[in-house]
């Protein structure tokens, strides 16, 4: 069984399938792609990191899959992500590594 | 031909010395490089430890406790219970077994490591802890039955190996958790979303579990030889364990030069 998706996840995918004409799959495959790309999972990502991707990654998906305008439409779904979107539930293995190298 | 058969004798004395002379080293830097490893094992563990008191986490307190079950709590027993002389006979079993099962625990503890901090998301991470542990558990059942925890013939019995395969398998699977999840921190790095010294910490473990995985390969690879091992054997593993002591230190404890050089980047 697949793990489930992030609240950050969640909501970008939803913003981007409201703004573009991709629908619920492809909009959920583009942004895996971008994800990966980042070194990410869809489990995983926080809303930082995830406002990240929409903004650095995300357009050059968008253009190879020939949708119009993918800029402004990042920029759309960077405005709609909220600033207090929630955290994945698990630390992430660097946040982990981060506390046992503590001095 | 008299006075040449004793140049010849006496050749072969001083190779034969020789040789006498290079196995000690070997052995001495081996015994060097287990004390190192052991004593590195230790002060990291008991940092992570103490660690672990104050956060009231888990990770830390499974991977302090893999640090001295399977080091120096683990092996101490069994080299005292393997040396001639230094336990009586009748108590040798007793240490093999608590030796055996705190290299187990230690395993076990990584294992749970592994799963918790790499695969805590779907079910695979929890089935192959829990085929880990039943196998771990298997092994020692196994070997009480069928009346083992003898020095002499541990090394010959299949439940021994069995265990020794799922212990040795541990570090098999941190290496490639942290292999592959160093992978994903340097994309991160690349796109702004992580920092360099943070991605490296997983190659550096990805380093120290390869390092021991050898040292059990290496050690499963010799089983088979008679007696002493090889001169170069024992040569890899003091140079494997070296390698393991100094990583575990970077890895858990890195020194300053080392963050200054990172944290630059």
């Amino acid at each position: 069984m697949a793990p489930s998706c992030s609240p950050a996840f969640e909501e970008a995918a939803r913003h981007l399938e409201e703004l573009s004409d991709l629908d619920r799959l492809q909009a959920r495959g583009t942004l895996r792609i971008a994800l990966k790309e980042a070194g990410l999972a869809a489990h995983e990502v926080s809303g930082a990191e995830m406002r990240v991707v929409v903004e650095k990654l995300l357009p050059v998906e968008l253009d190879a899959r020939g949708i119009a305008e993918a800029d402004a439409l990042c920029a759309g779904i960077g405005e709609r992500l909220g600033e207090a979107t929630p955290e994945a539930e698990a630390p992430s293995p660097a946040s982990v590594f981060r506390r046992l190298r503590a001095r | 031909m008299e006075p040449v058969r004793a140049v010849e004798g006496g050749r072969r004395g001083n190779r034969d010395r020789l040789a006498q002379n290079r196995s000690i080293d070997v052995q001495a830097l081996s015994l060097t490089a287990l004390a190192f490893f052991l004593l590195s094992s230790t002060v990291v563990g008991i940092r992570l430890l103490c660690l672990a008191r104050r956060t009231r986490q888990t990770p830390e307190l499974a991977i302090g406790l893999a640090f001295l079950l399977g080091g120096v709590l683990g092996y101490v027993p069994i080299v005292l219970a393997s040396a001639e002389g230094l336990v009586a006979p009748a108590a040798a079993p007793a240490m093999l077994v608590l030796g055996i099962l705190s290299l187990d625990l230690g395993a076990a503890c990584l294992w749970w490591f592994s799963w918790r901090v790499f695969r805590s998301a779907g079910h695979l991470g929890r089935v192959v802890f829990a085929a880990a542990l039943a196998t771990l558990a298997v092994s020692l059942v196994g070997e009480a039955a069928s009346g083992g925890f003898d020095r002499a013939t541990l090394s010959h019995s299949a439940w021994y190996w069995l265990g020794f395969g799922a212990r040795t398998s541990a570090f098999a699977w941190c290496f490639v958790e942290s292999f592959l999840y160093f992978g994903r921190m340097q994309r991160r790095v690349r796109v702004g979303l992580a920092r360099e010294v943070d991605a490296h910490v997983f190659f550096l473990w990805s380093l120290t579990t390869a390092a021991v995985l050898s040292m059990f390969l290496l050690r499963a690879i010799a089983a088979g030889s008679q007696g002493t091992l090889p001169p170069l054997v024992v040569l890899a593993q003091a140079v494997l364990g070296l390698m393991a002591g100094a990583l575990i230190w970077i890895t858990f404890f890195p020194p300053r030069w080392y963050l200054r050089r990172y944290e630059s980047t």
